[in-house]
């Protein structure tokens, strides 16, 4: 039995490999980075996951006990200054591609009986994301994917959307409008999302929100959305003045 | 008068659109995949046969420098379960229902300034119905995207989204849906065209529910 974690090379994919490798799980940790997967104890494919043989060389790790689609790429500032292939980049790699190989994991019936299929969403699907667009897209396509994904799985199969904020990783400093001490310290560190994470999938539970402040500010979007968005487009979209790709 | 750019008009609700502004007054560019012959009723507004998965020019050249309003409708569903979608099918509807309009958007705004953009969506959206999986996907992608656009464009360019209901349409069958009894109920593309039309008007986004299929179905059956 095999748990796969996709975009394992770097921030909680990597974290995620880690903390389920020092559990005794078999894990496969994918990435189109090869350098990134060099350093991990546990088994590693170099794979790029929107290519067309992407499904396949996966479903070759059959029987699987757990797949986290945690791959994912962003692209920051204003929605007209984003190039358009850059747009279509981030939805063929952050929607894509967890569609295309977990219809292609069904279809081969490479799942275990009890397998899970996780999603890493973003928090953006509960307060919007103003300087994101096509990101906000890709992630509430996925949440939208695995709520009706549970209701097509054979019985003893999970499905389950993980809704993370800011994490302290490469990612968000590469796409936040600034990287200053106080908003780097503002983070969620990975290990601890990681572990939450690992502790709702093990209790079978469809949507997670890794954290209190992640929790707060999903609460905040649902209770607030209007000034959720306000906030969001002073503090983010107003500051983004440059691309970030 | 005022000029309205229409995509995914060759049928359904697009066409039903096309006629309500018309009746309107209002200055048309309609947009659909078919060609003009394959139309089932002529069309008496600009008519511009493109695929805007693939090039978006025809349109963009056939529109005036100043456009009101966009509203970007076509789309694309298929209907069974998860294992059944070929990759062939994902792609088509992302790049149909997410992507092409999005990048429509994107090359649309400069001749926009003080206009509104409205994006149908569908209250399939939600998720959690077995065999729309990823057409809900879709959907709801596009929604999550004119959310986070109407905070960033609020002043400049009015993003609307705009939900319909199962609506009697040629989708359904393009889909692969069954003759299931329950679409009896589905409410006339002219009416949903209707109150599209209205919500736009007041600027208001919209979710045309389960009530909103009712009430009509039942107005239609005392008919």
């Amino acid at each position: 039995m095999t748990t796969i974690i996709t975009g394992a090379a770097q921030g909680l994919g990597r974290a995620l490999a880690l903390a389920l490798h020092a559990e005794g799980a078999t894990v496969l940790a994918v990435d189109r980075d090869e350098g990134g997967l060099d350093s991990l104890p546990c088994k590693t494919l170099h794979l790029d996951l929107t290519h067309d043989d992407a499904p396949a060389a996966l479903a070759a790790h059959a029987p699987i006990a757990c797949i986290i689609h945690s791959a994912g790429i962003s692209g920051t500032g204003p929605f007209e200054a984003i190039p358009a292939d850059h747009h279509a980049r981030i939805l063929a790699l952050n929607l894509t591609a967890p569609m295309r190989i977990t219809c292609a994991l069904l279809a081969a019936d490479a799942m275990a009986p009890d397998g899970i299929h996780a999603f890493v969403g973003s928090l953006s699907t509960f307060t919007g994301y103003p300087g994101a667009v096509s990101y906000a897209a890709s992630k509430d396509g996925l949440a939208s994917f695995a709520r009706s994904l549970a209701k097509a799985l054979p019985k003893g199969q999970h499905a389950a959307c993980i809704f993370p904020g800011p994490m302290a990783t490469d990612h968000a400093a590469r796409y936040a409008p600034d990287n200053t001490d106080k908003t780097v310290a503002a983070r969620q560190n990975v290990e601890d999302t990681a572990r939450i994470i690992l502790k709702g999938l093990a209790a079978r539970r469809r949507i997670i929100i890794p954290g209190g402040k992640a929790t707060f500010m999903a609460r905040m979007g649902q209770i607030a959305p209007g000034l959720t968005g306000k906030v969001l487009r002073k503090g983010l979209y107003e500051k983004l003045t440059e691309p970030r790709l | 008068m005022p000029h309205v750019l229409i995509t995914g008009a060759s049928d359904g609700i697009g066409r039903a659109l096309v006629n309500v502004y018309a009746e309107q007054g209002w200055a048309i560019t309609a947009t659909g995949r078919r060609p003009r012959e394959a139309l089932e009723n002529p069309m008496t507004c600009p008519y511009v046969p493109c695929d805007l998965t693939e090039d978006m020019a025809p349109v963009l050249d056939a529109l005036p420098p100043r456009l009101d309003l966009a509203i970007l409708n076509a789309g694309l569903g298929k209907v069974g379960p998860p294992e059944a979608h070929s990759a062939e099918d994902i792609a088509q509807m992302i790049a149909l229902n997410v992507t092409a309009p999005l990048l429509l958007a994107q090359k649309l705004m400069p001749r926009m300034e003080g206009g509104a953009m409205a994006f149908i969506g569908s209250t399939a959206a939600r998720g959690a119905h077995r065999d729309f999986s990823v057409y809900a996907a879709t959907k709801a992608a596009l929604a999550g995207a004119t959310r986070s656009l109407a905070l960033e464009w609020q002043g400049r360019v009015q993003v609307l989204t705009l939900h319909p209901g199962p609506t009697a349409t040629g989708m359904h069958d393009k889909a692969g849906l069954g003759n299931l009894a329950a679409r009896r109920l589905f409410t006339a593309p002219d009416i949903v065209a209707e109150t599209l039309a209205g919500a736009i008007a007041r600027g208001k986004n919209r979710r045309l529910g389960p009530g909103y299929m009712l009430r009509h179905a039942l107005r239609g059956a005392r008919r």
